[in-house]
This record gives structure tokens, C-alpha cells and sequence, in this order.
């Protein structure tokens, strides 16, 4: 991978945030027509990647971006998934 | 038609048995007694024990919104293989989460085609496509009535 990405690994709150930042900065209003699209953001140049399902999104990401690290979201939606009753809990 | 059956455990909670593996052939599979929560919208959600055990490679992030309204602190997510126990496996995103068990959502049911029955001492777990095949068969020949009691 081309000067992409630190060395360092990013905790899971650091691609998170990034990742919202981005979408909303960057994504947000121009994929206002995909709502219910899933939408893997690559943090480190801003990319978006789109798929009909979540596996969809992620796998061409990383297929794309082997290296890389990205933020799955569902486009229109506050999450990619909701919770059970039982995993809220356990949270 | 295929029909894999779960059980109920003492808490009246549904599971069945799952296979992950990290790679489509199913090398280094493990099998999981997982717990079916239809609220769940995800595919399959392991424990980071699990998923160490799988070798997963998390190279991405995201959110649950909880059942009261919030959202989850960040999760790591990695793409995977999944099916009921003896079945192909399927691919989707399996998600590593801070509690012990291993949990399939409705998107693990749909993508491995399955319909869900629960039944008062069990799960069923059909092939869907054989189910509704079925089903469209019975409402075209319904089955002969009894004959008339004496």
C-alpha cells in the first residue's frame, strides 16, 4: 500500500470516530439516495465504499483497500445494526 | 426439507448450532451454541475470545443502537463464514463483542435462507425456500379430510 496508512494501529474508537466524521463531513448529504445502502468509510483517504448488504460493503473494500481500515454505517440510519434485547444488555 | 433443530435453555432463551470460520473452505472452524435474537439486524456476533480462537482479522469498525435508543461504544467487525452446524457456509460480517457468547441475528437467517419456528419445547430452523415450496404445494392439493366418524 502507497504511503497510505501510519504504522500505527488505530484503536476501534479512533476508526469509529473517524469514520462518522467523515461520512458526515464528506458523505452525508450526497448519499441521501442510497438510504438503506451500507457504506464502508476508508479513514485514511475519505473513500466510501457502497453495498447492498454489509458483507457486500466491507468485502469490497477491503478488496479494494486490502490494507486498509474503515467504518461500516447504513445510509439513512443512526447505525449499520440494532441490537437485541440481550446484547444491550450485555453492553 | 432440510430441518436443523435448537433448543430452548433454562431461561426460555432460543439457540442453535452455528459454525464460523475465518476463510470459505472452513479451515480452523469452530462451533458455537448461539443464541437466535430476532432483534439482532446483524449476521453473527462472537466474543473477542471466539475471535481470537478463529483468527479473525478486524480491520474495521461499527455501531449497535441498543434496545432503549443509544449506541454502543465502537465495535470491531471482520468479514467471515458462517452457517448452521453440518450446512455451507455463508459469508458476512461477524461482529467481536465484549460478552461471552456468540449470537446469530436476522441477517444470519437471511442469508443462509432460513426460516425460524419456535416451538414450545424447541427451535426449528427450515431450508426457506423448501418451506414456503411446501406450503404453496399444501394450499394447491390441501390433504384429504378425515373420513366421517361412525
Amino acid at each position: 500500500m502507497p504511503n497510505e496508512h501510519t504504522n500505527a494501529i488505530p484503536s476501534s474508537r479512533e476508526i469509529a470516530e473517524r469514520g462518522e466524521a467523515i461520512y458526515k463531513d464528506k458523505w452525508e448529504a450526497k448519499l441521501a439516495d442510497e438510504t438503506g445502502k451500507f457504506v464502508a468509510i476508508n479513514i485514511a483517504n475519505g473513500d466510501a465504499i457502497i453495498g447492498e448488504t454489509s458483507e457486500d460493503a466491507i468485502r469490497r473494500a477491503q478488496e479494494q483497500y486490502p490494507q486498509g481500515y474503515f467504518h461500516l454505517m447504513r445510509i439513512g440510519h443512526r447505525t449499520a445494526f440494532n441490537a437485541g434485547w440481550y446484547m444491550s444488555h450485555a453492553h | 426439507m432440510l430441518i436443523k433443530q435448537g433448543y430452548i435453555d433454562t431461561k426460555g432463551h432460543p439457540y442453535v448450532e452455528i459454525e464460523v470460520s475465518a476463510d470459505s473452505n472452513g479451515n480452523n472452524k469452530a462451533t458455537f451454541h448461539a443464541l437466535i435474537d430476532t432483534g439482532f439486524s446483524g449476521f453473527v456476533s462472537v466474543s473477542i475470545i471466539a475471535a481470537t480462537t478463529l483468527q479473525l482479522k478486524p480491520h474495521a469498525t461499527t455501531r449497535y443502537e441498543l434496545a432503549n435508543g443509544q449506541l454502543c461504544d465502537p465495535i470491531p467487525l471482520a468479514r467471515a463464514f458462517a452457517g448452521l452446524a453440518g450446512d455451507k457456509l455463508v459469508a458476512g460480517v461477524v461482529t467481536i463483542s465484549e460478552h461471552s457468547g456468540t449470537i446469530v441475528g436476522v441477517e444470519f437467517l437471511r442469508t443462509c435462507g432460513k426460516s425460524l419456528m419456535l416451538a414450545t419445547d424447541g427451535v426449528i430452523v427450515v431450508d426457506e425456500a423448501e418451506f414456503k415450496a411446501t406450503v404453496e404445494q399444501n394450499a394447491k392439493n390441501p390433504p384429504l379430510p378425515p373420513p366421517p366418524s361412525n
